[in-house]
C-alpha cells in the first residue's frame, strides 16, 4: 500500500508539473472566457444606439430616458440641434415627440449605417405613454388601468407518460435536460481522451525506455498499476476540484455579464440535485475509470517509444464511437442506440442522452450501470493480469502480435503454477 | 544465501534453461557466463519472479522470494532505462523509496556514491544531459544504494571503458565485503576471471562449466603446451592426444588432450639436448570459455 502511494505520487508530481496537463487544464476555461468576452463585447458595442429625444415635455423626455433599456438616451429642446448631432454621427437616431391634443404621433428618423435601434421598444414605450394620457383623459386610476392591462395567461407543462403512470415537468427541465445531455457526450469524450491517453503514454513510455523492469523488481505489477492509475485519477480529481473551484469563484461576477444570464437563463438548476444528475455522474466516473483501465492494457502492450501513439488509438477510436451514438441518439431513439447503450464503454455516454431525452428510464440508466460496474470488475480484473505478462513482452511485430504473445504467456503462467 | 535447485524454463518448444543449480552465499559473487541466447537474463528473471519456471526451487535463506523481499534486492536490467527528463537526485530517491529507504537518506549518501563511482555531472542535472556512461553509474547507483542483500547484475560492463569497469569492480567488491550475495552476467571472459568467486556457464540453457574459477581451471590441467624445438607441425600433430596445433614463427601452441601427452612431447623433443622453451599451463577462463562454446552440443 504504501509503496502504491510513492508510485501514484510520483506520477502525480511529475505529471502537475507538465505543460501539457497544465495546458489541458487550462484550455477550457481559456477557451470559454475568450468567447465569452466576445460575445460580451460584440453585445455591448452592437447593442447601445445613442437616440436623441426631441420633446418640449420634459416629463416625455424623462420617460423615455427611464424606459429605453439598451439605448443611451439624449435629450433634446429643438429638433435643428438634434438633426445636427445625428449629421454630426454623435447620434444614431432621433426621435421626435410632438403632442398635438393629448395624441401621440412621433417620429423616428435613423442614420443610415448607424447602430441597429430597435424599433419594437421605442413602439412599446410611445404605447405605453400614449395609454397613460388616454388614462389620464378617461380619469381612470392606476389600479384600473392596471386591471387593463393585465394579459391572459397560458401555463404550459409536458406531460411524460412513464409505466402508465403520468408525470409532469416543465419546459425548463426539459431545456436543461437536452443541454446536460450535450455537456455530458462533450465532457465525456474530453475527459476520458485525455485522461485515457496521458495514462497509456505514462505505461508506453515507461516500457518502452524499460525503466519498468526496475520497477518491476521493487514492486508487483498489480501494485504499480494500481499506483499509476490512481496517480492520474487523481490528476483528474484535481482538475474537477480546480474547475468548481473556479465556477464557485467566478460565479457571481459571471452572472451579472448579459451573455451569461441569457445563456444560463433557459437552465433549470435543479436537474443538477435530482436524480438524473446523480445518474449523470455515476457514467462519467464509470467512464473515465473504464477507460483509464483501457488505456493501462493498450499502454502495456508497446514494445517502445515509438508504438505509443499506437496505444492510444484503440481508446480515441472507442470514444469517438460513444460520441457518434451519442450525436445520433439526439436525432432520435433507434434500436441500435438502444442496445448500444447498455453496453460499457459507449453506453456510459449514450445511456444519459437517452435519459436526458426521456427515451429511457432511471431505471434503464441503473441497469446499464450495473452493466458497466460488473464490467469495470472484471476487466479491471483481467487488465492486471495481462498486464503482469504483457509489461516485460517485447514484441517488435506490432500491436496484433503483442495482443496475441500476452494471451500465449497467460496460459503458459497458469500451467506453470 | 541464494539457492537455485534444478531450475528449467521452456518457451513453446524451446528449452531455454535446463537444470540449473547454484548457490551463493553471503559475501560471494557468481559470474554467469554463456553466449547471447544462453539463458542467463531467463535465470534472472525467473529469479525475479518475472516469469515462473517450469521445475526447480529458487529459495532465498530457505523459503522462496516473496513481495516482502523486493527491499533487500538490487537489480541492474539488462536493457538500461530511466527517466530521461527527470531529475538524477530525485530519480534515484524515487527508486530508492521503492525499496524502502528514507529521502532523507539518500540525500545524505548521494555525494559517497557520486564520488565512487566517478559520476560525472551535478545531482541536479537531468538526465539526458550526462553521457551514456555517466547515465549508467546513475543506474548502477539507482541498484545499489539501498545496499541490498541480494544483487543480480545483467551485463554490468557493457558499455563502460576499462577505468570506469574497474570502478565498477571496486564497487562490486565493495557490496560483497557488507555480506551481500551478488551474482552478475557476462558473455565475454574479462573481468570476470579477477571478480568472480564461482563461475556457472550456460550454453543453450544447459549448464556447461561450474564451481570455483579455481575448481574450474584445475580441472582442465595443464593441457596448454608452449613449445620451441626441432619438432615439425607435422610430427608434433602426429602425437596422439594433440588436438590442436597453433604455430607463430618457430614456437608453438599446443592444445593437448590430458597434460600426461605432454611427457611424450618433452621426451621427443629433448631427444638431442637443449631446446629453448617447454612451458605447460593451464588454460585461461578464456580459452575454456571458447573451448566450451565450440564444443559440439551433448
Ligand atoms: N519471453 C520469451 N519468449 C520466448 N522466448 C524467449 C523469451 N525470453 C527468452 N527467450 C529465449 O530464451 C533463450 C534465452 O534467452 P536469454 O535472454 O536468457 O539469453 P541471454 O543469455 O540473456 O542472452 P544475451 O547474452 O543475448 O542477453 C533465447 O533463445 C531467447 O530467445
Ligand atoms: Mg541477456
Amino acid at each position: 500500500m504504501h509503496k502504491m502511494l510513492i508510485i501514484a505520487k510520483q506520477v502525480f508530481m511529475k505529471n502537475v508539473r507538465s505543460a501539457s496537463w497544465i495546458f489541458l487544464v487550462l484550455s477550457p476555461v481559456l477557451l470559454l472566457g475568450i468567447s465569452i468576452g466576445i460575445g460580451h463585447l460584440v453585445q455591448s458595442s452592437q447593442s447601445k444606439p445613442t437616440i436623441g429625444v426631441v420633446s418640449s415635455v420634459p416629463a416625455i423626455r424623462k420617460n423615455f430616458a427611464d424606459s429605453l433599456p439598451g439605448m443611451k438616451v439624449k435629450e433634446y429642446h429643438s429638433q435643428d440641434k438634434a438633426e445636427t448631432a445625428m449629421q454630426n454621427k454623435k447620434l444614431d437616431a432621433v426621435l421626435a415627440v410632438p403632442i398635438k391634443n393629448g395624441e401621440i404621433a412621433a417620429n423616428l428618423q435613423l442614420r443610415d449605417g448607424g447602430k441597429v435601434v430597435s424599433t419594437k421598444t421605442i413602439q412599446a414605450v410611445l404605447s405605453q405613454i400614449q395609454l397613460q394620457a388616454q388614462a389620464t383623459k378617461l380619469n381612470l386610476n392606476s389600479e384600473q388601468l392596471q386591471a387593463l392591462l393585465k394579459p391572459a395567461v397560458l401555463r404550459s407543462k409536458t406531460v411524460v407518460v412513464d409505466h402508465g403512470k403520468a408525470s409532469t415537468k416543465n419546459q425548463k427541465t426539459d431545456t436543461s435536460n437536452h443541454l446536460i445531455a450535450v455537456a455530458i457526450t462533450v465532457l465525456m469524450l474530453v475527459f476520458t481522451l485525455s485522461y485515457g491517453s496521458m495514462i497509456a503514454q505514462e505505461i508506453a513510455t515507461e516500457k518502452g525506455s524499460r525503466i519498468m523492469e526496475t520497477i518491476l523488481s521493487s514492486v508487483s505489477a498489480t501494485t504499480q498499476f494500481f499506483g499509476k492509475l490512481a496517480g492520474i485519477l487523481a490528476l483528474l480529481v484535481v482538475n474537477i476540484l480546480f474547475y468548481l473551484l473556479l465556477i464557485l469563484v467566478a460565479w457571481k461576477p459571471l452572472m451579472k455579464i448579459d451573455i451569461v444570464k441569457t445563456m444560463l437563463g433557459n437552465f433549470d438548476f435543479g436537474v443538477l440535485t435530482s436524480t438524473n444528475g446523480l445518474i449523470f455522474c455515476v457514467f462519467f466516473i464509470l467512464a473515465v475509470l473504464t477507460y483509464s483501465v483501457l488505456a493501462a492494457l493498450t499502454g502495456s502492450l508497446v514494445a517502445n517509444q515509438e508504438q505509443v501513439q499506437q496505444a492510444v488509438m484503440p481508446i480515441s477510436m472507442i470514444g469517438l464511437l460513444g460520441y457518434v451514438f451519442a450525436l445520433a441518439v439526439q436525432g432520435g431513439d433507434s434500436l441500435i442506440v438502444k442496445i448500444v447503450s447498455y453496453l460499457p464503454f459507449v453506453g456510459a455516454s449514450v445511456m444519459p442522452v437517452r435519459l436526458a431525452m426521456s427515451f429511457a428510464t432511471v431505471g434503464d440508466a441503473w441497469i446499464s450501470i450495473l452493466i458497466s460496474v460488473i464490467f469495470l470488475i472484471l476487466f479491471t480484473w483481467f487488465t492486471a493480469k495481462a498486464y503482469k505478462s504483457n509489461v516485460l513482452v517485447y514484441n517488435q511485430g506490432g500491436f496484433l502480435k503483442s495482443i496475441r504473445s500476452t494471451f500465449s504467456i497467460m496460459n503458459a503462467e497458469r500451467k506453470s503454477k | 544465501m541464494l539457492e537455485i535447485r534444478g531450475l528449467t524454463k521452456t518457451f513453446g518448444s524451446m528449452v531455454a534453461l535446463d537444470d540449473e543449480s547454484f548457490t551463493i552465499q553471503p559475501g560471494e559473487i557468481m559470474g554467469l557466463i554463456g553466449q547471447n541466447g544462453a539463458g542467463k537474463t531467463t535465470t534472472f528473471r525467473m529469479i525475479l519472479n518475472f516469469i515462473t519456471p517450469d521445475h526447480g526451487d529458487i529459495l532465498w535463506d530457505g523459503h522462496p522470494l516473496t513481495s516482502e523481499d523486493y527491499d533487500i534486492l538490487g537489480y541492474l536490467p539488462e536493457e538500461r532505462g530511466l527517466y530521461p527528463k527527470m531529475r538524477i537526485n530525485d530519480q534515484i530517491a524515487y527508486f530508492a523509496q521503492l525499496r524502502g529507504m528514507k529521502v532523507r537518506d539518500v540525500n545524505a549518501q548521494l555525494d559517497q556514491w557520486f564520488k565512487r563511482f566517478n559520476v560525472k555531472g551535478k545531482k541536479t542535472d537531468k538526465l539526458k544531459d550526462l553521457s551514456k556512461g555517466n547515465q549508467q553509474k546513475i543506474q548502477l547507483i539507482t541498484t545499489l544504494i539501498h545496499m541490498p542483500k541480494l544483487i543480480i547484475l545483467d551485463e554490468p560492463f557493457s558499455g563502460l571503458d576499462p577505468v570506469n569497469a574497474s570502478l565498477l569492480q571496486d564497487g562490486i567488491n565493495m557490496m560483497r565485503d557488507s555480506g551481500a550475495c551478488i551474482i552478475y552476467s557476462s558473455h565475454d571472459m574479462s573481468n570476470v576471471e579477477a571478480l568472480s568467486d564461482k563461475l556457472i556457464m550456460l550454453k543453450n540453457g544447459k549448464t556447461v562449466l561450474n564451481g570455483t574459477v579455481d575448481e574450474i581451471r584445475n580441472s582442465y590441467g595443464r593441457i596448454k603446451l608452449f613449445i620451441e624445438s626441432n619438432l615439425t607441425r607435422d610430427e608434433l600433430t602426429s602425437f596422439d592426444g594433440v588436438i590442436d596445433v597453433k604455430h607463430e614463427g618457430n614456437r608453438f601452441e599446443l592444445m593437448l588432450k590430458s597434460p600426461e601427452v605432454g611427457q611424450e612431447i618433452f621426451v621427443a623433443a629433448t631427444k638431442n639436448g637443449y631446446i629453448p622453451e617447454f612451458s605447460q599451463q593451464a588454460p585461461t577462463l578464456d580459452e575454456i570459455f571458447r573451448m566450451k562454446v565450440g564444443e559440439a552440443d551433448a
